[in-house]
């Protein structure tokens, strides 16, 4: 039997504590202010973004307070990411076992949701460690920002409690609300815990966007008193689109490392068929937002370079490029880890045969791509070095750094990779439609001339134009790439429409191995996360809030990326180790011990 | 290779998206206010 978690109630009681402790009960003050007073005297209200000295910035017990908040924010916005994701695909599961009356579905969904409870409450106790931390250490920043975003923070709160209540009914009331008019008041509890989650993360994103692109404020820092402003600040929508997409990539990886150790973990044939069906729909899920999150991260750093110039030339001209590389490497490593484990999948079907001879030429293509993706512009290197080569680019190399190179490599991997799922659908079907070889033959085409134009465009417009056509020219290539995915997706549910099986699809038949791809997916979405979550972060330098409240405290320096590495390496292994925690607590709450002679007959 | 079923369906089809593509091309790049050949 489970029972509610106190700790989740100790949580928000830390958080909701915390806010009264910091003063914050100027909510009710300010809506006064917006009843009384006009515009411009609420306006004048407003002081100036406090200038800052190092005697401003605490210090307790010799802790580095850089390092602390980085740690917990990080926590925090690692099991955030997974609590806000897993809710997502829970509802298009439960919905998809509505539909077609499979229960297995509705179970699945309960399995999912199941490991996020524990997560959640953690995120709620990081949730608390961040806030605690942020007054404590850099407690003139958080007044000011807590100034402009009173309201949104107080909505926050009271919005954190509506989650926690529709998430406990959605999850201790999902064998309760079952079947006819019960199910769809269950499915649309989901509905308003996705809403309401999606909202706190929202309001979240403008908080720090507002860091990186301040708006409703003058040169000073005034607050204008449109708290809208700040919120609809330049960055907040890329921000928003490239969360959303990436949260539910990541969850599917986290719930997909679930469904590998528990894998792993069965003895029993029927349960490894079990979680080997939740380890594909987990993998499922993840490449499906892992295809679209390329160009939601263009979109964010096309508009970085949009709103500041000094910004943009930080992050991928500046010192934080060569973490572009590492971001490369991981990318690469995510892309080949879900096609690995896509190509053992084809494993469960006797009709993959006819498949496997292609998987060599996608994963010499894949591995092109990648190498491509991950080749630096300018290389670090001593005189000698630099003598040697005839400056700091390689001749044949170099111009694989710039970005056309990477937008044509990456557009690749991702037909690739749908390719790769293409097959995997394809494996245990045989097509009965009389137009099978026509069709084909137009799914051949399509990829060729889809490939042929994206080649076209990165490698005309990347080498023989200017920097306008450069970047323009990413544009037909994105689409590109949808319309190649879209359209063969949709023609092969035409072609294997009434298709006839192979055979019964064996699941629990796929080598041990595809599970540590899993593992991996989970593991590099994880570091590739803090790395980049870093570099969002550090490309404001020496500032708190940009051109607006400088950093004055000892930490205002952009630290070695080594020691950057190493601090996001190790708050990723207390993350794993958390997760290994949340893991284990959703195996014991299955399990049952019989005292035998304990208990009074 | 069975020509009529496959090659021409294929060649038909490649030249199709060939250009459907390429009008596609133009069509971003004339949106952006840029042709899709560079011109100095």
């Amino acid at each position: 039997m489970n029972r509610p978690r106190p700790i989740l109630g100790i949580g928000l009681a830390l958080a909701v504590g915390a806010f009264a402790l910091a003063g914050f009960d100027q909510f009710g003050a300010l809506a006064a202010e917006h009843e009384a007073a006009a515009d411009a005297i609420v306006a004048s209200s407003y002081s100036p973004a406090p200038k800052l000295t190092a005697a401003d910035y605490p210090t307790i017990a010799g802790v580095n307070s850089r390092v602390a908040v980085w740690i917990f924010a990080q926590l925090h916005l690692w099991f955030a990411a997974f609590v806000l994701a897993v809710p997502i695909f829970v509802f298009i599961i439960e919905a998809i076992g509505m539909r077609t009356r499979d229960k297995r579905y509705d179970d699945m969904a309960y399995e999912f949701i199941k490991v996020s409870i524990t997560a959640y409450s953690l995120t709620a106790i990081l949730g608390g460690l961040l806030l605690f931390s942020l007054i404590l250490f850099y407690p003139q920043l958080f007044t000011y920002l807590s100034t402009i975003f009173s309201e949104s923070m107080f909505y926050y709160a009271l919005l954190f409690f509506a989650e926690s209540t529709a998430l406990y009914i959605y999850y201790y009331g999902w064998h309760w609300l079952q079947g006819g008019f019960k199910k769809w008041v269950h499915l649309t509890l989901g509905l308003v815990l996705n809403a309401v989650g999606t909202t706190i993360m929202l309001l979240a994103n403008a908080w720090l966007t507002f860091m990186m692109s301040p708006a409703g404020v003058d040169a000073a820092g005034v607050f204008s008193g449109d708290a809208w402003a700040a919120i609809h600040n330049f960055l907040w929508n890329p921000i928003n689109i490239h969360r959303f997409v990436a949260n539910i990539a990541y969850g599917g990886s986290i719930v997909g490392a679930y469904a590998a150790f528990k894998f792993l973990t069965a003895t029993a044939r029927q349960e490894r068929a079990h979680y080997d069906w939740m380890g594909y729909n987990a993998n499922f899920i993840a490449i499906c937002a892992l295809l679209p999150l390329p160009f939601a991260g263009y979109y964010l750093a096309a508009e970085i370079y949009a709103y500041s110039q000094q910004m943009g030339i930080t992050l991928m001209g500046g010192i934080f490029a060569w973490l572009f590389i590492i971001q490369a490497v991981l990318i690469g490593t995510l892309f080949l880890s879900a096609n690995y484990y896509l190509w053992c999948g084809m494993g469960r079907s006797d009709g993959a045969k006819r498949y496997t001879k292609y998987i060599k030429y996608i994963a010499i293509v894949l591995v092109g791509a990648f190498l491509v993706w991950f080749t630096p512009h300018t290389l670090v290197l001593t005189n000698e070095e630099l003598k040697a080569l005839g400056g700091p680019h390689h001749k044949i190399l170099g111009p694989l750094g710039i970005m056309p190179a990477k937008n044509t490599a990456v557009n690749v991997m991702i037909i690739f990779t749908a390719l790769s799922f293409m097959f995997y659908r394809r494996a245990n079907k045989i097509a009965t439609v009389t137009w099978v070889k026509a069709g084909n033959a137009f799914q051949v085409a399509l990829y060729t001339a889809g490939i042929a134009n994206i080649m076209f465009l990165g490698i005309y417009h990347g080498y023989f134009t200017n920097t306008v056509y450069k970047v323009a020219a990413s544009i037909p290539q994105v689409l590109t790439t949808l319309l190649v995915i879209v359209g063969s997706i949709t023609l092969d549910s035409f072609i294997y429409r009434s298709a006839k099986e192979v055979g019964p699809l064996h699941w629990g038949r796929i080598p041990e191995r595809a599970q540590y791809a899993l593992f991996l997916l989970a593991v590099a979405f994880t570091w590739l996360m803090g790395l980049m979550g870093y570099i969002r972060s550090g490309i404001r330098q020496h500032w708190h809030v940009l051109d607006i409240m400088r950093d004055a405290s000892p930490d205002a320096f952009t630290p070695t990326l080594g020691y950057a590495a190493n601090v996001v390496s190790v708050a990723a292994i207390i993350f794993m180790a958390m997760v290994i925690f949340v893991f284990w607590i959703a195996q014991v709450s299955s399990s049952k011990t019989l005292p035998a002679g304990y208990w009074k007959e | 290779m069975d020509t009529k079923g496959y090659l021409v369906p294929f060649a038909a089809a490649l030249v199709a998206c060939g250009a459907a593509f390429l009008l596609l091309d133009m069509a971003v790049m004339n949106m952006q206010g840029l042709s899709l050949i560079f011109h100095k």
